[in-house]
């Protein structure tokens, strides 16, 4: 099957960006004018209550902004350590052919590796979620 | 030309309305009705119902409001956007309703009016410029204030309006009662009176005659000592406090004879299925700290403090001294809701590692307790290390609406104490009335009331199932339960006249006899019911996350179980729902042998006594 030319399909370059400039200043100007009209039209009545985070009625204690223990994020720079990892082994995977055994021997050597760190971090707990339960 | 963009504005508000319930009790699930199939809420313009405040303009207040939850109502009200509107639903949230009791705001949205004599207002929440400002309630005009209905203006309140220490003129001396029941003791029960008398001598006392079941009066000073051998050591052992209540004595006719307050306490037996009551009259009682309810302090009690009432409720609520209708106390005004805050979350819960864990609110206005319960929970990350509970944003006090009320006169509030279960409430009520006076109800009767209590049983399951598969994460049984529910409702109310709260029980029987065409109606559930449990079974039993999230939590063991007083459903949480099948059934075939064996007439349903003209209509 021959490649299809652009030419007569799709419009010249110059008319194309222009009527892209048209749309894009329309849809700034639609989306300003529902903004300011909410804005100028809609109540602000700034209370001490209407101000006050919602919690279920009740006035909250003590601050929000604390050191949060968050284990997701622990989770998350291993998922993104080894996710990476992953690009050097599609890679591989694609030339594999051409690289033969020699480059089968290396990434081998390559995916222990990241195994062995895996098991270090589930020996060393890193991957636990949530509390601690006792069992029974 | 300003006027027609005036009708425009409204015209796009009105079909644009984010409505925010407040549910509190049975109004809302009135209003959580109005969201399902039948009755479409969407028809109004008004999608779904929203829980937060931020993205609300419209609040509907459906239920009791009561004071201890008014300052949240107030709190949510402020936090939402403006322009915004209130709907006051049902009579409890424009009035008080038939609450007037001391734990009852007198209806919210209501001008104040000053007035002469009592002040049955005012909780207003109007603000900014939207809506009406005009005095609601106008005396005379638009609503009595005599809590006793228009035209008692002249007359001075007596009678059972009045309540003691107050109370005189009884006109009950003069009227015929039926004599007390009376019942032999088994032989178990007497050598437990022996034993006990032979262990603590003078300190436990057998009282006569016995009514119910033994009743034994026990000494202040060993009252530990008789509980723990009752617990541990007595044959049979009693291992379950069914109950604890106290009396206050102080309207006694003879009251020399009777000490300040009488601690009350119902135990069960587990191995011989008995029951057991211990009475406890207390002396020098006003040495002691003033606490809850009727103010009794307990000794060596780890948390002593108030669980019903406002953290700065003045006064004790049941003692006879303390006012009954909120009529009688100063009106509750929007000054006190902003001032009577709920206690902080930080009072419940310890947070061991002070500044890093988070103190969190779940309720009271939350969509899984609905204005009933709040829990305070203290958080590490994700992990709830600490939680309490406060209750109280629920408070009726039907107890000391119960002091005012003649037998009869109580009956409405039954069913709203589990304004799910209806009728079915009423029933334990009239079996210890009927106990007490030796009423024989007739059989078809009996009949009746059991087919309605499990008609309500089973309309009440429905919504739990509905709410619980909801709470942990399944909307649509929802829509399944609630289609049910409508048709067990109108059976109810071809049969009663009434929807969720007939009040159509009456001592020694029922009001009326069934009406025509009861019996099609009920064929016609029954047909179809077996199916649909089926269908609600196919939409939960497989789902891994109901699974997950339901099984094996919150285990208790069966010696927990026991030392806590767990009654009820979590008992025996494995019981499935069909279990309510076979029930019903039994009592629509005893039904049917009952119809048939009578001739049809009303009056047989009737004890004698009772007026026919008591029927609801």
């Amino acid at each position: 099957m021959q490649p299809m030319g652009s030419t007569g399909i799709l419009s010249p370059w110059e008319s194309g960006v222009f009527s892209l400039a048209i749309f894009v200043v329309l849809i700034l100007i639609f989306v300003a004018s529902q903004l300011i009209v909410a804005v100028w039209l809609g109540e602000k009545k700034k209370t001490v209550e209407k101000l006050r985070p919602y919690e279920s009625g009740i006035i909250p204690t003590g601050t929000a902004r604390l050191r949060y223990p968050v284990p997701f994020y622990l989770v998350a720079i291993f998922f993104l350590i080894f996710d990476v990892e992953g690009a050097f082994i599609f890679t591989w995977a694609i030339a594999r052919g051409e690289l033969g055994w020699s480059g089968w021997l290396q990434i081998s050597f390559f995916i222990v590796l990241l195994l062995l760190g895996l098991f270090y971090i589930w020996r060393k707990g890193g991957l636990d979620w949530g509390p601690i339960t006792q069992k029974d | 030309m300003l006027g027609g963009t005036d009708a425009l504005i409204n015209w796009s508000r009105k079909y644009s309305l984010w409505p925010m319930f407040f549910g509190l009790s049975c109004c809302f699930v009135e209003e959580a009705t109005a969201l399902t199939a039948r009755y479409d809420m969407a028809r109004f313009g008004a999608e779904v119902l929203r829980p937060s405040p931020r993205q609300a303009d419209l609040l509907i207040v459906s239920g009791t409001v009561f004071k201890k939850i008014a300052p949240v109502v107030l709190r949510l009200y402020e936090q939402m956007a403006e322009p915004k509107w209130v709907i006051s639903m049902g009579s409890c949230s424009n009035c008080g309703g038939m609450y007037d009791v001391y734990s009852v705001v007198q209806g919210i949205l209501q001008k104040k009016i000053e007035t002469e004599s009592p002040t049955r207002t005012i909780f207003h929440l109007k603000g900014g410029s939207q809506g009406s400002v005009k005095p609601i309630l106008v005396d005379a005009q638009t609503k009595s204030r005599d809590p006793r209905g228009p035209g008692m203006e002249g007359t001075a309140i007596r009678g059972t309006s009045v309540v003691p220490p107050d109370f005189r003129d009884s006109r009950s001396d003069l009227m015929w009662t039926p004599p007390p029941r009376q019942i032999e003791l088994s032989s178990s029960d007497q050598n437990l009176t022996l034993n006990l008398q032979a262990q603590f001598g003078d300190a436990v006392e057998f009282v006569a005659p016995v009514c119910d079941m033994l009743t034994l009066q026990i000494a202040e000073n060993r009252l530990k000592d008789v509980l723990r051998y009752l617990k541990a050591e007595a044959t049979p052992r009693y291992q379950r406090l069914d109950d604890l209540t106290a009396i206050d004595e102080s309207a006694r006719r003879q009251r020399e004879n009777f000490a300040d307050f009488t601690m009350v306490y119902h135990l069960l037996s587990f191995d011989s299925a008995s029951r057991l009551r211990l009475k406890v009259p207390l002396q020098d009682w006003y040495e002691r700290e003033v606490f809850d309810l009727l103010g009794i302090r307990f000794e060596g009690h780890p948390n002593l403090r108030r669980i019903i009432m406002p953290p700065d409720w003045q006064g004790h609520p049941l003692r006879k001294n303390h006012p009954g209708r909120a009529t009688e106390m100063a009106p509750y005004t929007r000054k006190e809701a902003q001032e009577l805050q709920p206690l902080d979350g930080g009072v419940f819960v310890k947070t061991s590692d002070g500044e890093h864990q988070l103190i969190l609110n779940i309720g009271p206005h939350h969509v899984s307790t609905h204005g009933l319960l709040r829990y305070i929970v203290a958080l590490n990350g994700e992990e709830i290390t600490d939680l309490d509970m406060d209750i109280g944003y629920h408070h009726r006090a039907v107890e000391k609406i119960g002091e005012r009320q003649t037998w009869h006169q109580f009956i409405p509030y039954l069913a709203r104490v589990d304004y799910l279960a209806g009728a079915a409430n009423d029933l334990p009520y009239l079996l210890a009335v009927e106990s007490l006076a030796d009423i024989k109800v007739p059989e078809r009767a009996q009949v009746i009331r059991v087919m309605l209590s499990e008609l309500f049983r089973l309309s009440n399951h429905l919504v739990w199932f509905a709410t619980y598969s909801h709470d942990v994460g399944a909307m649509t049984p929802n829509f399944y339960t609630f289609r049910e529910r409508e048709m067990i409702l109108d059976i109810v109310e071809r049969i009663t006249g009434g929807r969720l709260h007939p009040s159509w029980f009456r001592i020694g029987g029922v009001a009326a006899d069934l009406p025509e065409g009861w019996k099609p109606a009920l064929d016609e559930f029954v047909r179809i019911f077996p199916k649909r449990l089926q269908e609600y079974e196919n939409l939960i039993r497989n789902n891994p996350i109901f699974k997950a999230r339901t099984r094996g939590v919150g285990r208790i063991s069966l010696q927990d179980a026991m030392d806590w007083g767990v009654t009820g459903p979590n008992l025996s949480p494995r019981q499935p729902a069909a279990i309510v099948m076979p029930v019903i059934w039994c009592a629509l075939k005893k039904c049917d042998r009952a119809c048939a064996s009578s001739n049809r007439r009303p009056a047989k349903c009737l004890p004698a006594g009772v007026s026919p003209m008591t029927t609801v209509t």
